[in-house]
Order: structure tokens, then C-alpha cells, then sequence
């Protein structure tokens, strides 16, 4: 910053000395002062722009709240945006860029599992502390990686609701249809070790490429093997596209059951098409956790409508990664890092927990809602329920 | 002599850049020299045997994959890119006997729907490639990947000089120039095709590899993406098809303009990219690299300048339209007759 000051005993020395001591005063504001420079890409185009940008209005609530809050180590917080083009490769290409280039001072995480899982091996080549907020995938943390950490809920959560719900409604058999990214094939070997545990049978495990529109040859399949359940991972557009080609092929599973309709643009796009639909949720925002609500009024102020989990796993993520940065008191990544990997704290979606070996998310658990009269009602688990299913789902005629 | 000079100072810069470069930098290097072998090998196939295709990226794709299920299992990425490299080879073998059959436009699209093939068997073969949700890889350190991609660069380029005063070379541009005619003269030229098919199918076979261990993840659309084609073909025509220096001009060029706008401007990029592909086909149809050499510089070489005035003549004459002013003999060749034969 300043260079040495030899305070002499001249009086030119002194002179020197106090322009010095000013010079080093003004220097240490501004210092102070200075953006703490964060960085992200985000799909803002590509067929996951819709879902990227329901998970940046989580960011830039967090960036409001914790400049409100006098920032992050008495710093306030600036975040450089890329648009990864809903492309993994990119992603990548943009961290390095991020870490390379702008060199941030702090990384947050991409949307969705597969720009996670290649983001998060370019931070972990240059030994940045990666908070994984966007990608449920769990393989993403079975890699051995040391400065990668899950703040999203792993996908076992989102799949645990699905023994308990079969058994009640007496459903026995699942056609697993998934966009093929990593988090779909996760879930296929949770549901595999679930359908083993409670006698579930697996008829069908179909992969479609991401951009897929047209379903029509798994719906066909499933018409023959007549599957109890239809369950899918993936993106909201995706679960719309289905329930409409059920309806125009006039074909229903008893339970259809998609993590895409747990945010409000299922239910806008699919109107009363997509009633009695079950959503894998893991956050609602009549949810007593922690800063909830204050995080639902802030969204519903900005954006006239209440969050989904899309949105809060970014706020979730980066508030982890704040108190983290708070609690270690610096921007060493390895010291970060260290207190990290026993770190718990409670959030907008509950509480946060990693594995101590693997770091993949322990502490969150999932939910099941089910669209009823154009809302999301939590039908498991049952002591945060606020409706009973109606299962198996009416027919197309008799609604 | 130039070319020799220019390649060993080439050299010494990417060998002396790892230690003063910053990261970024060497980030950015890494890119561009993978552009130029891409370049450089489509220029071989394309620019001098004039077998324009879209469907170099089946065998960038192809090294990807090998590259990256045999890194998967446990092999270090320099021998897996060595045996991706034999791999797209192989299949250049395999190919070249059916689709070099196939002329002008037909062998241009049929090599872009078998690219498009291998996208969807890496998608349909899931249980070896893991289908749409790609592979995983353990991200390696970036300066060894960097040096073997300049040692594949500098190789390419210096290769293209040799060809381009080689006996080979000329029977490749004897073939482009009129391939029946050729074949009357002796040149065997399915042998050859096939020849030029598979040297321009190794360097990325094993760039692909490369490109896997560095994004440390493939998946068909990275491992296939047509914009990786369409980069390396702007950038050969840009700089000069079937020129030495042509493609090098060309990466570097795109490679800068694609660096200042793909993370800002994505969109921006994509039309610039058609921008200048029309100026160069509307303005420089041969290249910069060739308006270049007629505007006599000293600093370009123009070898084989009678062959190559034939070269340009032939279109213009071919087509009945007007030659363009690029196409005027060079008035500084000795063998200016050659042209009226």
C-alpha cells in the first residue's frame, strides 16, 4: 500500500512523516471500504434461463441483506454475474474466468448439478472454497474433492417421501423419467435402494437429453407397463411439458411426481392441468425456519410473488457461506475451508449440515406438496402437513 | 527459411509464457492452441485435398470419449490422448474409405450427419458414457496439458510447411484442382485421400482428450458441439484455406475476439463470428493470408505461386463469373504462362 515512512527529525521529516501518516490513513478507508468481490455464473439463457434466474433472485436478496447488515468482514459484497448458457463446459470456462481473470475474492455456486459439478472441480483445481447451493447430485461430492461443500439438500432428500406415501397409498411399481444430468442418476440409485427396502418395483428408468420437449415415447412405454407412479428430476419446463402430453394423449399415472412443479411457474403454465400433482419441494415458504420471513416478505416486495426453493437454496447458500466467512474471520480459502467442514448454522430452508468425510448436505430434508385449487399444500412429512393427498390423481374425465 | 524461424519463436514464446504469463493467460493460450490444431488438421483435409466437411468434431468427439473413459480407468490423460488420437485414426480409416467417395457438398454433410451420429451414440450408449449427464473427470494440472497441445500445434503447423513443398502436398492439390484429371496423371488418388483424411483426424482425436482432462468433464453436446466445427472452419477460411500460415492467423484472431466477447456478449459473439465469415467469403474469398501474399509484403512467403494462380484462376473460370480482384495473377511470379495452359 504505502511505502516506508522514516520519521526524522527535521522538520521536512516531519512534514513527509504526517503527508505519510495521511497518505496511509486514507489508504486503510478506502481499503475498508473496497467491494468484496464475489462471483457466479448463471444460466440466464439456455433452456435453463427460466429456473437460473428464479435462483438469482435469491442472490441478489442475500447481496441486499448483507450490505444492509454492513456487509461481509465490514466490506460491502459486489457479485460478478456470467450467463453459463444452461452449457457444463461453459460453466467451467467462466470459473476459471472468474478465478483467473477477475480474480473474486469469494465463489458462489452455479445453478443445477451439472454446471456445479464442473464448477466445482475448477475450484477445487485452484483450491477455492466451493459452497454447492445449486446441484442436488451427490456424485458431485464423491470425488474426493477437499473445498467443495453442499448447501443444497442431496437428493436423498428429495426421494425419502416417496416410501411412505407408496405405502399409504398402496402404489407398488415406478417409471423413473429424469433429464439425463447427474442429479437424475442419483436419484435413480436412491430410489433403487428405496424400492429394494419397501418392495417398490422399478418397471421403467428412462434418461432424455436436456432440451427434450417431446415425451411422447415414455409415455407410450408407460402406457404398456402401467406404472403406479411416475417420478421425474429435473426442471420446471419440463414437468409442464409432461402434464400437458398426458393430457393430450389422455394418459395418467396414480401419482405423478416431479420436483418442477414446486415453483410457481408449473402451476401459471399448467393452470388446473396440473392439479393434484405432487411436487418434491424442499422448501415452502410457510416454513417456521429461520429469517423465512423476512426472506418471503422481501421476495414477495421485489418481485411480486413467493419464493420457491429455487431461490432459496441461493440464499441459503450464500448466507452459509457468509457465516462461514464471518466465523473464520478472513478470506483464507483453507481457513474458510476448515470451518466449513464441521459448520452448522440454521437458514431460510433449516438447518445446514455436511457429512464430515464427504460434505455432502446431511441437515435438510425434503418435502412432498400437491397442487390443489392452484396451490402447493405440504402433504409429507406429516408433521408439517397442511393437507391430506388425494391420491391416486382423479382422471382427465372426471375432474 | 521464414516458416522454420517463425515456428521456433513460436516456440520460444509459449515455452517461456507458463513463467511469466499469468493463469488467465495460459487459460486463454490453451484454447487458442487448440483451435490451431483443429485448424491446422481440417486445413490438411479441407484446404489442400479440397475435402471441405463439417464433421471434424466426430473425431474430437470420439478422443473426448476414449480419452475420457480411459482416464476413468485409471490411465494418465498423455497415453489416453495418445490413444484417442489412434483412435480417430482408426475411424478416419474406416470412414474415409466409404465417405471420400462422396464429393463437394455430399461429403460435406454426410461427414456433419456422422457427427451428429456420434452425438447421439455417446447419448444412446449410457451405459459406457453416462449418457446426456457426461463424465466426470479429476481435474489435472493445466501446464503439462498446455505443453502437449503447443507440441501438437507447432508439429501441425511445421507439418503443413513441409506439405506444402512436399510431393504429397502437391498431389493433394492436384486432387482439389481436378480430381479425374489427377487420377489420369497417376496420382492415386484414393490412397491419398484417405492419407490426408487420417492425418487430419489425429490431432483431434487427441485435442478432444486434452479438452476433457482440462474441463475435467465430457458430455455428447461438449464433446460434438457444432460450434466447435464452425469456429475452426471460420478460422481456416478467414486466414487462407490451404495455406501454411493461413490457419494460424485465422486462431488467432477468433480466439482474441471470441475471448474479449463470449462471457459478456455470447450473443454478440455468435453474430459477430457469421459477421466476419461473410466479410472474409465476401472480400477475401482465399483469405487474409492470400491478400496478404498479393499485396507482395516481403514477410509472406508465396510458394508454389504458379500452382497456386492455377488454383485461384479455376473457380473464377469455372463458374463463369467475373474473377474478383483477388484472383488477378500476382504479377511478380516468373511462370505466369502456366495460368493460360
Amino acid at each position: 500500500m504505502t511505502g516506508p515512512v522514516r520519521v526524522g527529525p527535521t522538520r521536512r521529516g516531519a512534514t513527509a512523516g504526517l503527508i505519510g501518516l495521511a497518505a496511509a490513513g486514507w489508504a486503510g478507508r478506502t481499503a475498508a471500504a473496497e467491494p468484496l468481490r464475489m462471483g457466479v455464473a448463471l444460466s440466464q439463457s439456455g433452456n435453463l434461463a427460466d429456473s437460473g434466474e428464479l435462483f438469482k433472485r435469491g442472490i441478489d436478496l442475500w447481496r441486499e441483506d448483507v450490505n444492509g447488515r454492513g456487509g461481509l468482514l465490514g466490506r460491502p459484497v459486489d457479485i460478478v454475474v456470467y450467463d453459463d448458457r444452461s452449457d457444463p463446459a461453459t460453466a467451467a470456462r467462466l470459473y476459471e474466468r472468474l478465478i483467473t481473470n477477475d480474480k473474486v475474492e469469494l465463489l458462489l455456486s452455479p445453478w443445477g448439478s451439472a454446471s456445479c459439478a464442473t464448477a466445482s472441480a475448477v475450484a477445487e483445481k485452484h483450491k477455492r472454497v466451493f459452497v454447492n447451493a445449486g446441484g442436488a447430485s451427490e456424485a458431485i461430492h464423491l470425488r474426493g474433492f477437499k473445498y467443495v461443500f453442499q448447501s443444497a439438500p442431496a437428493i436423498s432428500a428429495y426421494v425419502a417421501g416417496v416410501a411412505p406415501v407408496s405405502k399409504a397409498h398402496g402404489f407398488k411399481t415406478l417409471a423413473i423419467v429424469s433429464r439425463d444430468y447427474p442429479a437424475a442418476r442419483d436419484m435413480t440409485k436412491a430410489l433403487d435402494k428405496i424400492a429394494a427396502e419397501h418392495g417398490l418395483k422399478i418397471e421403467m428408468t428412462e434418461y432424455f437429453p436436456a432440451g427434450t420437449t417431446d415425451y411422447s415415447s415414455s409415455i407410450a412405454r408407460a402406457r404398456q407397463l402401467n406404472p403406479d407412479i411416475w417420478i421425474g428430476v429435473g426442471y420446471p419446463n419440463e414437468a409442464i411439458e409432461m402434464v400437458r402430453q398426458f393430457r393430450a394423449v389422455n394418459y395418467l399415472p396414480k401419482a405423478f411426481i416431479h420436483n418442477g412443479p414446486a415453483q410457481d411457474d408449473f402451476v401459471a403454465a399448467t393452470g388446473k392441468d396440473g392439479e393434484y400433482v405432487i411436487a418434491i419441494s424442499l422448501y415452502e415458504p410457510v416454513l417456521k425456519t429461520e429469517g423465512n420471513a423476512g426472506f418471503v416478505a422481501a421476495h414477495k416486495a421485489r418481485y411480486k410473488s413467493e419464493p420457491g426453493y429455487y431461490a432459496a437454496f441461493a440464499y441459503q447458500g450464500a448466507t452459509v457461506l457468509e457465516r462461514a466467512v464471518a466465523k473464520t474471520g478472513s478470506l483464507d480459502q483453507d481457513k474458510i475451508r476448515e470451518t466449513l467442514t464441521t459448520f452448522e448454522t440454521d437458514s431460510v430452508m433449516g438447518h445446514h449440515k455436511v457429512d464430515p468425510k464427504t460434505y455432502v448436505q446431511i441437515g435438510l430434508k425434503g418435502l412432498l406438496d400437491q397442487i390443489r385449487g392452484g396451490k402447493r399444500e405440504i402433504i409429507w412429512p406429516d408433521d408439517l402437513k397442511t393437507a391430506d393427498a388425494v391420491l391416486p390423481m382423479p382422471a382427465w374425465d372426471k375432474r | 527459411m521464414r516458416i522454420p524461424l517463425l515456428i521456433l519463436a513460436l516456440g520460444a514464446a509459449l515455452a517461456i509464457l507458463p513463467f511469466v504469463g499469468s493463469e488467465y493467460a495460459l487459460s486463454f493460450t490453451v484454447q487458442l492452441l487448440m483451435f490451431t490444431a483443429l485448424a491446422y488438421s481440417w486445413n490438411i483435409i479441407g484446404g489442400y485435398a479440397g475435402y471441405t466437411h463439417f464433421g471434424q468434431v466426430a473425431f474430437f468427439g470420439l478422443g473426448a470419449y476414449v480419452g475420457a473413459l480411459l482416464i476413468g480407468a485409471g490411465w494418465h490423460w498423455l497415453p489416453a490422448a495418445g490413444a484417442a488420437s489412434l483412435a480417430a485414426v482408426v475411424l478416419a480409416l474406416v470412414l474415409g474409405g466409404a465417405m471420400l467417395r462422396l464429393k463437394g457438398s455430399f461429403f460435406a454433410i454426410g461427414m456433419y450427419g456422422l457427427a451428429r451420429v456420434g452425438e447421439n451414440f455417446a447419448l444412446g450408449f449410457d451405459g459406457i458414457t453416462q449418457g446426456g449427464t457426461g463424465l466426470y473427470l479429476t481435474p489435472a494440472d493445466l501446464k503439462p496439458i498446455y505443453a502437449a497441445l503447443a507440441v501438437i500445434a507447432l508439429a501441425l503447423i511445421y507439418g503443413t510447411h513441409r506439405l506444402d513443398n512436399a510431393r504429397f502436398g502437391l498431389q493433394l492439390l492436384t486432387i482439389r484442382e481436378d480430381e479425374t484429371a489427377a487420377e489420369a496423371l497417376g496420382v492415386r488418388t484414393t490412397r491419398l485421400k484417405i492419407a490426408a483424411f487420417m492425418i487430419s483426424a489425429a490431432a483431434p482425436g487427441a485435442v478432444g482428450a486434452l479438452y476433457a482432462t482440462y474441463l475435467a468433464f465430457i458430455d455428447p453436446a461438449t464433446a460434438f458441439a457444432p460450434m466447435t466445427e464452425l469456429t475452426t472452419i471460420a478460422m481456416v477460411l478467414l486466414g487462407g484455406l490451404g495455406t501454411v500460415l493461413g490457419p494460424l492467423v485465422g486462431a488467432v484472431l477468433l480466439s482474441v475476439v471470441n475471448e474479449l466477447l463470449w462471457s459478456r456478449f455470447p450473443e454478440l459473439y455468435l453474430g459477430l463470428v457469421g459477421v466476419i465469415i461473410l466479410g472474409a467469403v465476401l472480400f477475401m474469398p482465399r483469405g487474409i493470408v492470400n491478400a496478404v501474399a498479393r499485396r507482395r509484403w516481403r514477410w509472406s512467403a508465396a510458394p508454389r505461386a504458379g500452382l497456386r494462380r492455377l488454383a485461384d484462376a479455376v473457380p473464377a473460370a469455372d463458374t463463369g463469373r467475373r474473377a474478383l480482384p483477388e484472383t488477378a495473377p500476382a504479377p511478380r511470379a516468373p511462370d505466369v504462362s502456366v495460368r493460360s495452359t
